[in-house]
């Protein structure tokens, strides 16, 4: 340990802390710009100059390590002079814009200024000029003038995303951010540049002048789009989401947000937004009061019922519907994994976040970790390039992680059989034999799909010498949650693949659907059609009006997550408070109050609490895999396609799957296409598209990206390459 | 009297740029020696006692810069700094373009000294003739077996890359320059870790200037006994002096270190007729202004640091009472804001604002306080910055001020140039 002073005060810490690090720990704040806790210190700002005793030149904290002894004096007056000084600079050429500036009021400089700087400016000469809405990109707006060139942008989108998109361009004063070679600022992670500007040169398209951090509060709510929960903060207007922000946890999110989770608000506002209960009558859905939906739900779930989704409900929700469907509908029909997936839940060695860090070895189990959990993407990477340096194994028909590593590709299906003979000691896959055999920490990122996997990677738990933990990517925010409180399949009841049949063969006399487009998302799209057609009865809860709720015969328009208040749970099975933050719109209600009404029971969120405490108490159920039918096609599944879509920011931008077919060369042969090819993918429907040929595909297997469609291609397929672009 | 021709000995013979030549006037021996009767070792060793001081403008002695190279086992690299780029310096302009066997022979022993097989030469873009001579200068060593595999039969063998700049001030800073050598924006490093331990592509590198690595040729054939017996025992040898502006024979003039100032005024021909000194830039435009009071000062590092000014890198301008102090100043701190790599705060938007107010000033829209502005603004850069540019950036306006106070106030008072025919509006 080292002991040091700072402003004479007393602190110890380990050898290689940087001093504005160590003032941190006695509570000192040292003025920054460029300074940012997760990235490499530039010391480009000179904000943070202190007086070191026996140094001839103040130094700056941030890229100055502690020493044994040293004296350190941030508020001497030649710090004071040093930090008025830098911003009495940064202040003479920066705009006047406060006033119309989106950042004015939460800024750094402004909040530097008036603490550190010297009241008044020296500068009277002309101002430069340079561009004043650039638009890098879709959701990322650049005013030129106003950059103070401290570089967290470029920085961040090389260190952390490892995309090196934003550069600088120019020199001196005409120094400027842009993208490189003109590309379109298209991250999935840009929006976090937003934030960490320290002035408001970074701006957010859809928030540019829209509030000011006067007239706004802002609510702590978790994300609903995928089993990340990362955390955030809803910044509210007049009862609007008009923005979100990252709230920094540690243990899941690190002060990160992906930008489907940033910008997924637009669809609160949506104009297909249902906001009244309605009923259908005389073959059309008409506005209904709630009591007369709620009876005609109640009426309408009898007989044969099957309920579906959920996975993105509030736990406390979910462990009333649990006891609605099995002590008053009397169902043992009852499923969340619409997608076709087996579990939310590790089968053993339930991994938390954290593990990600100290991870030695990764293996990415047919998933693909920066489409399912794009924010733990950024923590892989992290531990990858700058911190233990884990290994990386891809298993899959499909790998897809830009980290280098090995991967190991096997037909759909034989994931299981390639784990298992690795585990005996196997020689077809040396790697992945000798990673599990040795004594280092792995972390396994499974989809939760393909469930004799689920048997297997019990096995890898229990018969590894060393530690294994495992996250179960391919749930929705929530399906942990749903799990625990019981939203499979009891007994011999039906799984959604078996539901969805029996209701097509007209088997089914009703269906109560959870919060989820079955048209979009069930495995086979037209199934769902068939099923939607010809069960007796239908009732939707959600909070648009799309292919599944058209064809209810009651809708129950459900509270968004920003407008109510639950808990979730996420991939480590962690429960998290969301609250609300909008208004209600409309005559929406709460996913736990219209539980509770359905059973009669006042809408009281505590006793739906103490239900679903309760109901914790028991252990989860390891439910059955589901059916599934492998073939040549392979559709990917998203963040975005588990988000409820659409999505209206996010239009056009990388967050939207493009219609993108990759295929390994053989099976391009196989086919007749080549890179670059457009071509009709053609089975159940007719999908358009460009061939991507790459060597990380399995032989066979055509990936299909979650665009409309996608799912109701089914699983033999013809490959018609369109006029006029067939390559040699 | 005056001049001691030490590396500049043979620049006026016809041909020198030229292999047979070069080695007609003794060139290469000093290579023979060093590699075929001195261990690398012992080749440092007689750097590092000569008291060689870099020529490029920071003065460090050389033997103690190679001496902070890791034994590690890495390899090492050698770069010559040949970015010429400190207005009023044209030095290396000509060893580039009369000696450049001199310079190919200094790199060969230097690299071998620290055990270098690859060397770089960083040479200014601009000096596109200079780039074809050292071209053709090295590909005649290599013929000779002077530059290559298996030096002179030994099993030493060395690869010289030659590499263009873009026209970049900056990249005469040695981190900046190995940025820009590997491909990036020319834009100075964090240091630590310093090039000895992490240069170029993170390998432990020596970057020195044309002119020290020319010297390391005479120190190594007559030894560093005799390199001291020149200049003063903190600045031994010589020096080559770019004299330029008001005299009567401008050029390179090559002193012993220690010289006086007076001296090499008068070596190159001194003030025209009639025409009174006001001020001397010693050492670039990085330097603070001597006046005529500094006339006996010996040039040398320490006493010029004494004098609150540099000898840089000997590009001395001689200005007479006919040029305007505050134009000079002002075209001085364009550059300085046109150069600034734009990485830190106060030199970024320092030059950029004090080339706005000089511009004004020059136009006699200022006052007394302008100038109390300026000083306090220089002390705002000066020390605060990510490399020593702002120090280099501040240096001629702070003295300007200091010295010549009177020269701005005339303008106010004018609103113009005193010494312009018409007035500046």
């Amino acid at each position: 340990m080292i002991t040091l002073t700072i402003n004479g005060l007393t602190v110890e810490v380990e050898p290689g802390t940087l001093v504005i690090e160590a003032a941190k720990k006695v509570g000192i704040e040292i003025p920054v710009f460029c300074y940012h806790e997760k990235m490499k210190p530039v010391a480009a700002c000179r904000m943070c100059l202190v007086e070191i005793e026996k140094m001839g030149k103040l130094q700056p904290a941030c890229a100055t390590p502690v020493s044994e002894g040293m004296v350190v004096h941030t508020e001497s007056p030649t710090a004071k002079k040093a930090q008025a000084g830098v911003l009495e600079f940064l202040l003479a050429q920066h705009p006047l814009d406060c006033p119309i500036c989106d950042k004015g009021g939460e800024c750094p400089l402004q909040d530097q200024a008036f603490g550190y700087g010297p009241g008044a400016t020296r500068f009277s000469e002309t101002k430069r000029h340079l561009h004043k809405h650039w638009t890098l990109g879709p959701l990322v707006v650049l005013d030129q003038e106003r950059c103070i060139q401290c570089q967290r942008c470029t920085r961040f989108m090389e260190e952390i995303v490892g995309d090196p998109v934003l550069v600088l361009k120019e020199r001196g004063a005409q120094t400027v951010v842009d993208s490189a070679d003109g590309r379109v600022f298209d991250s999935l992670f840009g929006g976090n540049t937003i934030e960490m500007c320290p002035v408001g040169a970074l701006t957010s398209a859809p928030y540019r002048f829209r509030a000011r951090p006067w007239d706004i509060t802002q609510v702590s709510t978790v994300c609903p789009h995928c089993p990340v929960g990362c955390n955030m903060t809803a910044t509210v207007r007049d009862g609007n989401v008009m923005r979100l922000l990252s709230r920094e946890n540690r243990e899941i999110d690190d002060g990160w947000l992906c930008d489907r989770g940033r910008f997924g608000y637009g669809f609160l506002k949506d104009e297909a937004r249902v906001l009244t209960p309605l009923v259908r009558r005389d073959g059309e859905l008409r506005p209904a009061s709630w009591d007369e939906a709620l009876t005609r739900v109640r009426e309408g779930l009898s007989g044969n019922v099957g309920a579906l989704g959920g996975g993105r409900m509030s736990t406390e929700a979910l462990a009333v519907f649990s006891r609605f469907l099995s002590e008053d509908v009397e169902t043992n029909n009852v499923d969340w994994r619409v997608g076709g997936q087996t579990t939310a839940l590790a089968p053993a060695g339930q991994g938390r976040i954290p593990d990600i860090d100290d991870a030695e070895a990764f293996i990415f189990l047919e998933t693909d970790p920066m489409a399912q959990v794009p924010v733990l993407y950024l923590r892989i990477r992290k531990n990858v390039v700058h911190g233990r340096g884990a290994k990386v194994l891809n298993l899959g028909p499909r790998a897809s992680t830009p980290l280098g590593g090995t991967d190991i590709l096997y037909q759909p299906g034989e994931g299981a059989e390639v784990i298992a003979e690795a585990l005996r000691g196997g020689t077809s896959y040396p790697e992945l034999t000798r990673i599990l055999a040795s004594g280092q920490k792995i972390v396994i990122l499974w989809d939760g799909t393909d469930s004799k996997l689920a048997d297997v990677l019990r096995d890898v738990v229990e018969g590894r010498d060393a530690e294994t933990r495992i996250l179960v990517t391919g749930g929705y925010a929530n399906s942990h949650g749903a799990e625990r409180m019981g939203m499979v399949p009891r007994g011999d009841g039906l799984d959604a693949h078996g539901m969805l049949q029996a209701a097509a063969r007209g088997e089914l006399d009703a269906l109560l659907v959870l919060q989820t487009d079955l048209v979009r998302e069930a495995v086979d799209g037209r199934l769902a059609e068939e099923a939607l057609k010809n069960v007796g009865f239908l009732a939707v809860l959600g909070h648009l009006l799309d292919e599944t709720s058209r064809e209810a015969d009651v809708v129950l328009p459900l509270a968004a997550f920003a407008e109510s208040q639950g808990t979730l749970m996420n991939i480590e099975g962690r429960a998290q408070i969301f609250e609300p933050a909008a208004a209600i719109p409309g005559e929406c209600r709460q996913d736990w109050e219209v539980a509770m009404s359905l059973r009669d029971l006042e809408p009281n969120l505590a006793k739906a609490g103490q239900l679903m405490a309760e109901m914790l108490r028991e252990p989860p159920a390891a439910p059955r895999g589901q059916e599934r039918e492998a073939g040549a096609v392979m559709v990917l599944r998203s963040a975005y396609g588990k988000g409820v879509v659409p999505e209206p920011y996010l239009e056009g931008t990388v967050a939207v799957p493009k219609a993108v077919f990759e295929m390994s060369p053989r099976t391009a042969g196989s086919y007749g296409v080549s890179e670059g090819d457009e071509v009709a993918l053609e089975g159940g429907c007719r999908l358009g598209g460009r061939v991507v040929v790459t060597g990380r595909m399995a032989d066979g297997v055509i990936a299909v990206p979650e665009i409309p469609g996608a799912n109701r291609l089914g699983n033999r397929i013809t490959v018609r390459a369109l006029e006029g672009s067939v390559s040699a | 009297m005056s001049e001691c021709k030490v590396l500049l000995k043979h620049a006026d013979v016809p041909g020198i740029e030229t292999l047979s030549v070069y080695e007609s006037c003794g060139g290469y021996a000093a290579l023979k020696k060093a590699l075929l009767e001195m261990t690398p070792e012992a080749v440092q060793k007689e750097v590092l006692d000569s008291g060689l001081r870099g020529r490029g403008g920071a003065g460090f002695p050389t033997g103690r810069k190679w001496s902070f190279l890791p034994n590690d086992g890495r390899p090492r690299i050698l770069v010559c700094n040949a970015d010429e780029g400190e207005p009023g310096t044209f030095k290396d302009h000509l060893l580039i373009h009369r000696l450049p066997h001199l310079l190919v022979e200094g790199m060969v022993i230097s690299a071998y000294a620290i055990g270098a097989k690859r060397a770089y030469i960083y040479l200014r873009g601009e000096f596109l003739q200079g780039y074809e001579l050292l071209e053709e200068a090295m590909r005649e060593a290599s013929e000779k077996g002077y530059l290559g595999h298996h030096i002179l039969g030994t099993d030493y063998d060395l690869e010289i890359k030659l590499y263009r700049g873009a026209g970049a001030y900056i990249c005469g800073e040695e981190t900046a320059l190995l940025d820009s050598l590997e491909g990036r924006r020319g834009i100075p490093r964090m240091k630590p870790p310093f090039p000895a331990t992490a240069g170029l592509y993170g390998l432990p590198t020596v970057v020195n200037n044309v002119e020290t690595l020319t010297a390391v040729v005479p120190i190594l054939e007559k030894g560093a006994a005799w390199y001291r017996t020149m200049g003063t025992e903190k600045s031994p040898g010589t020096k080559i002096f770019s004299i330029s502006g008001s005299v009567q024979r401008p050029g390179n003039y090559e002193f012993t270190l220690g010289t006086p100032l007076s001296e090499m005024i008068e070596t190159a021909g001194g003030l025209p007729p009639g025409h009174t000194l006001k001020a001397v830039v010693p050492g670039g435009a990085s330097c603070a202004y001597l006046t005529e009071e500094h006339l006996d000062v010996p040039m040398d590092y320490e006493s010029l640091q004494a004098a609150g000014t540099m000898l840089g890198s000997g590009g001395m301008i001689v200005i007479d009472t006919t040029h305007c102090i505050v134009r000079l100043t002002k075209k001085a701190m364009s550059f300085f804001r046109h150069e600034s790599c734009g990485k830190c705060t106060p030199c970024r938007e320092g030059t950029l604002w004090m080339d706005q107010v000089l511009e004004r000033l020059e136009a006699g829209r200022g006052s007394e306080a302008d100038l109390d502005m300026l000083t306090d603004l220089s002390g705002n850069i000066a020390g605060r910055t990510f490399c020593a540019f702002g120090d280099a950036a501040v240096a001629m306006v702070a003295s300007s001020v200091k010295y010549f106070k009177e020269d701005y106030l005339a303008h106010f008072e004018l609103g113009g140039c005193p010494l312009e025919k018409e007035p500046v509006l």
